[in-house]
């Protein structure tokens, strides 16, 4: 790759009599002075060049595309702060200026809301995908807790992110998400005075919100992430059921696992973990697999980029309590929480933080419920199926929600 | 007697490190516990002279008060409130947040009732919830009336419905 | 809401046709009609999308037995849909046209668009599963992938079809402006009828597998083919226990949009004249969700000779959830009776009224409850599934699956007569009666769809 412009500098030297020869080795004397005084070689080495299973490759870059969105939140994230104030005054006012004025501010903007709503969704799909291929089974217990508690950071963000801009949708999310903890029996009330500072959402509650939203939850995801990446790489990449299809012994025979599977009823008897050692065949992770997830990562960016782009970010009219005209409108994944809040009578209202509550508690089990070293996800129906009713509840309920506001005009 | 050198230093660090935490921790734990236990003050607005009210028939009016929570902020709030005279000459004051998740309430006349666009929460005349999740009556502003028949609000929400 | 200008032009349709029996005599040959219509339909929509799901399953775990299920139900599908569709031809063509024309009428003009979406896809339906059945051999080894994606194809083409006559049958009861192609099917209760719909097609395929399957196995003396049919029985029942305990949170869902759209069709469902039917369904669902309980309970208790504690206690659990929801909150036919006796009040207290029946919140904690119950019986199966040793099922359990299967098609009828009743005299809630009049009464529908009578609850 070097070759290109050291030819063409060959060609033109003459020209400029300018010493050729000597930028290669400036850089490899360069790279070796590092080397000697901090073992960059050996760094490189151990973070390039992995060992990964060479099938099953497509689903592992949904953890790489996570990673990439949640760059692209902290890094747009960083520069919104230099845009934005976190004022219930003039909050809204420079995000309406940005609007009409700087074009490059609100592309930005469109930048931060665009990659919160497509990280949402592609969380959601690396979750389903690891639950699809039991990646939470020994050892990867904790992979999937800190997974779990990864989720719980990005949903707090987006639904802190939300209250920012105080236009009427910011600020009816603001009154309904802080008043949705004084439900809790005994402390609901004292946990709703906290978040807000007093009774109601105003000044204290915003300023407060923005630094749990800038600092607080960031840097409790960035500790959570290297957490989750340490552990991704200490337990490897190996054991996924996909990895196995299809391979072959050395001497062409197939494996005896294959075999096991064309028994009838009673079920097949379950591998033993030694089968779940290294596959046959691998690959190195610099550029195989970096490639599979540059591609999707750069897939799921341009998503991005043209949405904001294209739709951008929306800013309605200035926040005010004082209206009996405006429908207050949840944010699209709120929706199943939403549709419940309509459903759920008066006497049983508190059922409404105990489901989800109770979902995260699912969540955090899984590991200690299903123990078995089955990893094939049609193989254990007995955690699919649950799943599945669980997952169809869930786009449900988003569904009904959204053709409820459908019909009701906005 | 007897504590070993390597005991001294392990409590010396665990020591410091405590204080470090203490001298972060309480003045933070203390700036998050302050709304609970701040009074604040209240304030009381006139609301003007309170003419015929229509018998049953809700009247919408906007009163300013200072923003709640009390912060630096000088910009005035403005509250929706709704008034309602009834047949024994009671007056009800109103607030227009919903009971159930704090949505702005509205009154509908084709259907007699107040109304929560949100999740379909419904309130009758008298402020009692009647229909939908809502699970308490709508709360009124705590007020009183003058013998010349000036209305005066406070900022605060009477919990209880008389 | 006044009629479409569709008839406004002075076209006078032709009186009603040839009496049999008047008015009673049209409603109970086009209900009969419909009502096996819909068990024969129900069947097919069923078949149609779960058939090629089996089949999938089966090649991604190397069965052959789900290969040769879904095979049967191919086979099923070719004796049957022929039969569903010409009873669909005698009802469309001859009751609904000769009988009810001027109605039928309206809605075909203001529906044209599903209806000729639905025409299509029955179209790709009838050449989708007579090629899916026929290609099997054919396309098996290396084309199986292309056989199963035919049935892929089919899926869609199955589940389009019911979301078309899905939008006409909610139009029905929650009309919106006609004109407007995208507001007639996003009518409100169109997306909630969809999901109660598919996933009743799909109980109802799974429960009649489990009691064909329970049919075959009493008969069968083969070891191999008793094998096969007490899995498919297991098979089919877990399936359709899965589907259904999620009905009770779709169907309150589709009764909220009832009430909030069409109030008097919800109030006499609830505590009008149709509510002893409704009670009925309640408790029907109860028993759907039990006796497949039962089943799961004594098939590892002949697998594995020891009773399950969990499933005994879960068993336990539902029947007392069941009875708990079914208890009438009224004990009267009518809410209006009640109030115009003055009788109001707890039953104690002499009146007619019993308060821990009340939907808000008892028999909504009772139906949570009882799906909970069953998802949890599910999973407990599934979990000791692989002490199951096929072949070795009592008599018992394969009754209760043909039990099961029967009170299956038992709640479709009388959920079909619930649903028409409900909105007698109306063909279109609110617009045109059954005859082709005007309707009289307008229920009165607030800006919010809520409606102006005062409900004793929620």
């Amino acid at each position: 790759m070097t070759r290109l412009p050291v030819a063409i500098v060959e060609r033109l030297a003459p020209l400029a009599a300018l010493p050729v020869r000597r930028t290669r080795s400036v850089a490899r004397r360069a790279y070796a002075w590092l080397d000697d005084r901090s073992d960059l070689r050996r760094l490189l080495r151990v973070g390039l060049y992995e060992a990964v299973p060479k099938r099953g490759a497509w689903a592992y870059t949904l953890g790489s595309a996570t990673l990439i969105l949640i760059g692209n939140q902290i890094v747009t994230g960083i520069f919104l702060t230099m845009i934005y104030v976190p004022s219930t005054t003039e909050g809204w006012e420079t995000l309406n200026w940005i609007k009409q004025h700087d074009e490059f501010a609100s592309l930005v903007r469109g930048l931060h809301l665009w990659g919160a709503y497509v990280l949402l969704f592609v969380i959601g799909l690396h979750m389903v995908r690891t639950f699809f291929s039991g990646s939470y089974k020994r050892p990867r217990e904790l992979n999937w807790l800190s997974g779990v508690a990864l989720l719980l950071l990005v949903l707090g963000l987006a639904i802190t992110g939300a209250f920012l801009p105080w236009d009427q949708a910011a600020y009816w999310t603001a009154v309904v998400t802080t008043n949705i903890p004084s439900y809790t029996p005994v402390i609901g009330e004292y946990l709703r005075t906290l978040w807000r500072g007093g009774d109601f959402v105003g000044p204290i509650t915003l300023v407060r919100t923005y630094g749990i939203h800038i600092w607080l939850l960031p840097a409790l995801l960035l500790g959570v992430i290297g957490l989750h990446l340490y552990l991704l790489r200490h337990n490897a990449e190996f054991g996924s059921y996909v990895n196995y299809r299809g391979a072959y012994r050395a001497d062409g025979a197939r494996p005896e696992r294959e075999a096991r599977r064309e028994l009838e009823p009673p079920y097949p008897s379950l591998p033993t973990d030694d089968e779940w050692a290294a596959p046959l065949e691998t690959e190195d992770f610099y550029p195989d697999q970096t490639f599979k997830d540059g591609l999707v990562s750069l897939a799921v960016m341009t998503l991005v980029f043209v949405l904001a782009v294209t739709v951008g970010a929306p800013l309605e009219e200035r926040a005010t309590q004082n209206t009996t005209t405006y429908t207050p409108v949840p944010e699209w994944f709120y929706l199943p929480l939403d549709q419940l809040l309509v459903l759920v009578p008066q006497q049983l209202i508190s059922m409404v933080l105990w489901v989800p509550l109770f979902g995260v508690l699912l969540l955090v089990l899984l590991p200690f419920v299903d123990r078995g070293h089955e990893r094939n996800p049609f193989e254990r129906p007995a955690v699919m199926l649950p799943a599945l009713i669980i997952l169809v509840f869930m786009l449900v309920l988003t569904a009904q929600g959204a053709s409820r506001l459908f019909n009701l005009g906005v | 007697m007897g504590i070993t050198r390597r005991r001294f230093f392990v409590l010396g660090t665990q020591l410091s490190g405590a204080v470090v935490t203490a001298f972060l921790g309480v003045p933070i734990v203390g700036w998050l516990l302050w709304p609970l236990f701040h009074h604040r003050q209240t304030v009381w607005r006139s609301l003007g002279r309170i003419g015929d009210l229509p018998i049953e028939q809700p009247v919408t009016r906007r009163v300013s008060f200072p923003p709640q929570p009390q912060s630096w902020s000088s910009t005035q709030d403005t509250w929706i409130v709704f008034l309602v005279r009834y047949r024994s000459g009671e007056i009800r004051v109103f607030s227009n947040i919903c009971t159930h998740m704090q949505c702005p309430v509205r009154w509908e006349p084709a259907i007699g009732q107040f109304l929560c666009p949100c999740h379909g929460g419904l309130y009758d005349i008298f402020g009692d919830n009647v229909g939908g999740p809502p699970p308490k009556p709508l709360p009124q502003w705590i007020h009183r009336i003058g013998p010349d028949g000036t209305l005066y609000l406070t900022d605060e929400l009477d919990e209880v419905m008389p | 809401m006044a009629v479409p200008d569709v008839l406004a032009g002075g076209i006078q349709l032709p009186g009603a046709s040839p009496g049999f029996g008047g008015f009673l005599g049209y409603r109970i040959a086009i209900g009969s009609m419909f009502e096996l219509h819909i068990l024969l339909a129900g069947i097919v929509s069923g078949f149609t999308q779960f058939g090629p799901v089996v089949e999938w399953l089966g090649w991604m775990r190397r069965r052959p037995h789900f290969d040769r299920l879904a095979h049967g139900m191919g086979r099923f599908l070719i004796f049957y849909f022929a039969f569903g569709a010409a009873s669909a031809i005698l009802l469309i063509s001859s009751l609904l046209v000769g009988l009810w024309g001027h109605l039928w009428a309206i809605i075909n003009r203001v529906l044209f668009w599903p209806f000729y979406v639905e025409a299509w896809t029955f179209f790709m339906m009838v050449i989708l599963t007579y090629l899916w059945y026929f290609s099997w051999g054919l396309l098996g080894g290396r084309y199986k992938v292309l056989h199963m994606a035919m049935g892929g194809t089919l899926i869609i083409a199955s589940y389009l079809q019911v979301a078309m006559i899905d939008a006409v049958a909610s139009y029905m009861l929650t009309p919106t402006q006609p004109g407007n192609p995208i507001a007639v099917f996003m009518n409100p209760t169109n997306f909630p009828l969809q999901l109660h719909r598919t996933i009743a097609n799909l109980a109802y395929a799974g429960y009649g597998i489990a009691g064909f399957a329970a049919f075959r196995y009493l008969r069968s003396r083969d070891e191999v083919q008793r094998g096969f049919w007490d899995w498919a029985g297991s098979f089919g029942v877990i399936w359709g226990t899965a589907m259904t305990l999620t009905q009770p949170a779709i169907g309150f869902d589709y009764a909220k949009e009832i009430q909030l759209h069409a109030y008097g069709a919800w109030y006499k469902m609830m505590l009008g004249n149709l509510s002893p039917e409704f009670l009925a369904q309640i408790f029907l669902l109860g028993l759907m969700l039990l006796l497949p309980t039962w089943y799961f309970l004594r098939r590892l208790r002949s697998s594995t000779g020891r009773r399950s504690r969990v499933l005994l206690g879960l068993l336990v659990l539902l029947a007392v959830t069941t009875v708990f929801a079914t208890i009438p909150y009224q004990f009267a036919m009518t809410y209006d009776q009640v109030q115009a006796q003055g009788m109001a009040r707890p039953l104690w207290e002499g009146g007619l009224i019993f308060p821990f029946a009340a939907m808000i919140p008892y028999k909504i904690a009772a139906l949570t409850a009882y799906a909970v119950f069953a998802l949890a019986a599910v999973f407990w199966y599934l979990h000791r599934l692989p002490e199951v040793r096929w072949g070795v099922a009592g008599r018992l359990e394969q009754w209760l699956l043909i039990t099961s299967a029967v009170l299956a098609m038992g709640m479709i009828v009388l959920m079909g007569f619930i649903r028409e009743n409900s909105r007698f005299p109306d063909g279109i809630a609110g617009v045109v009666q059954l005859h082709g009049q005007q309707t009289i009464s307008q229920p009165s529908i607030g800006p919010s769809g809520q409606s102006r009578a005062q409900v004793p609850f929620p």
